[in-house]
């Protein structure tokens, strides 16, 4: 070893996240190829060395360098190996999800002051911003949904692409139900506990006084 | 034997067009002139400073002391570093890079001894310098031992002989800003003919030796060069 060579400990934020958007705060985000995204229960750890930091590749729009051979004047390339230096990729798939309030819900939601729709949306925010997919199935719950469409939120959603192909294989192996499906059971509870809050904080402030304003003081 | 006084050079800089491959050169004429046997790796996509290394050759200004490697990957800068440093075939390594950030600059500047980077007189140069300047220093909170980072210098390029106010102000902006070299390297025509034919001193014996006697007065502006190029490679390895 000539000198010692540094251990970069976390990447430079200022390109990392042009390279790679960071999937732990804006799940949406990312995608798996297609080929990703085959059903079989993947690490979604992978190890790169540093020969995959390919020089020249700059962020976010240089061009991609052209395969070259390495050549030198005189002596043959060198052998030695170099130490491996691990990167995560975070792979993900976006799943159709739609969402509604329970049946139990729907007054409390009608006497909030807020659109429904919009409270639905927000609590399904907040339950999926810091949640992951766990590979265990969990049931739907047998709770009656509102029937009130108009108040569904339909999106998608990235979640876990090993987490999911792990509920697939024990779950759906022949990959005949829907996605969303195997992982409303994660989902809607966490949503529904959020709605519950939602409706909880506008109440508490609807019920505080208003501000004085200057004239009445 | 390794050797123990190889010297790592990168010429990085976040910005291109802004004379990372002249520098790399003029330093490598130094070098050479110096009778140091130099390695340059070519890390830029584009190919420039090996493709002027095999054009010196043919024209015969190279010299037996130069050899040259082209990669893509830092993994492979650092086997050439290693190989180098077992072997002890060479004195200096100089690494030009390509003109951008990215992922793979730290991984480049870790293993090197000296970032060198040259920043030219305008406003928006001494703009992109500080964001280079600045990646690297916050480079030292993102390794486990900063004290093994290399040291960072700034070489003022393309200085015009006749300077202006405007460009006085711009040079103490950029010594209030960045660790810059006490030598600034010179707007020349003869970095053109650097490029075009190969290394300086090679230069400056063919026009020496020229038939046309009226060619050998332009020895001197060869010289002027590898003179301010051999200062600048020393203010670089005494800091």
């Amino acid at each position: 070893m000539r000198k010692k060579i540094p251990t970069i400990t976390r990447p430079d934020p200022a390109y990392a996240a042009a390279l790679r958007p960071e999937v732990e705060e804006d799940p949406g985000r990312e995608e798996v190829h297609p080929a990703e995204a085959t059903p079989m229960p993947v690490s979604v750890k992978a190890v790169a060395t540093k020969d995959d930091l390919a020089i020249g590749r700059g962020a976010p729009f240089a061009p991609t360098p052209q395969p070259k051979q390495e050549t030198t004047a005189g002596s043959a390339p060198p052998a030695t190996t170099s130490s491996p230096r691990s990167r995560r990729i975070a792979a993900s798939r976006k799943i159709d999800i739609r969402v509604n309030a329970l049946e139990r819900q729907e007054e409390a939601l009608i006497d909030c002051g807020v659109d429904p729709a919009h409270v639905i949306r927000a609590a399904l925010r907040r339950a999926v911003k810091n949640w992951r997919l766990g590979p265990d199935f969990v049931p739907p719950s047998e709770e009656q949904r509102t029937r009130i469409t108009e108040w569904r939120a339909r999106t998608s959603l990235a979640v876990d692409a090993a987490a999911l192909a792990a509920l697939l294989h024990a779950h759906d192996p022949l990959d005949v139900l829907s996605k969303w499906v195997l992982i409303r059971g994660q989902v809607e509870p966490r949503v529904w506990a959020e709605i519950d809050a939602l409706l909880v904080e506008l109440a508490r402030e609807e019920d505080q006084p208003e501000m004085p304003t200057a004239e009445e003081e | 034997m390794p050797n123990d006084n190889l010297v790592v050079i990168a010429a990085m800089a976040r910005k291109g067009g802004s004379g990372k491959t002249t520098l790399s050169r003029a330093l490598i004429s130094a070098a050479v002139a110096a009778g140091r046997r130099v390695l340059l790796i070519d890390t830029d996509s584009t190919g420039v400073l090996g493709t002027w290394h095999r054009r010196a050759e043919a024209a015969g200004l190279g010299s037996p002391l130069l050899r040259s490697a082209t990669v893509e990957t830092v993994g492979a800068v650092e086997r050439w570093i290693e190989q180098v440093y077992a072997a002890d075939s060479a004195d200096f390594i100089f690494i030009d890079t390509a003109g951008v950030g990215a992922e793979w600059s730290d991984g480049i500047a870790v293993l090197a001894d000296h970032i060198v980077t040259p920043v030219m007189l305008s406003t928006s140069d001494i703009d992109v310098g500080a964001q280079t300047a600045d990646w690297f220093e916050k480079l030292r909170a993102r390794v486990d031992d900063p004290a093994s980072l290399p040291r960072h210098h700034v070489v003022l390029n393309m200085v015009d002989p006749k300077t202006t106010r405007a460009d006085a102000a711009l040079i103490e902006t950029a010594i209030a800003r960045f660790p810059v070299v006490e030598t600034v390297m010179m707007r020349r025509n003869v970095y053109k003919e650097m490029d075009e034919k190969g290394l300086l001193h090679a230069v400056a014996l063919q026009k020496q030796a020229d038939p046309n006697p009226l060619m050998r007065p332009h020895v001197r502006h060869v010289v002027e060069a590898l003179e301010e190029a051999t200062d600048i490679l020393n203010n670089i390895l005494a800091a």
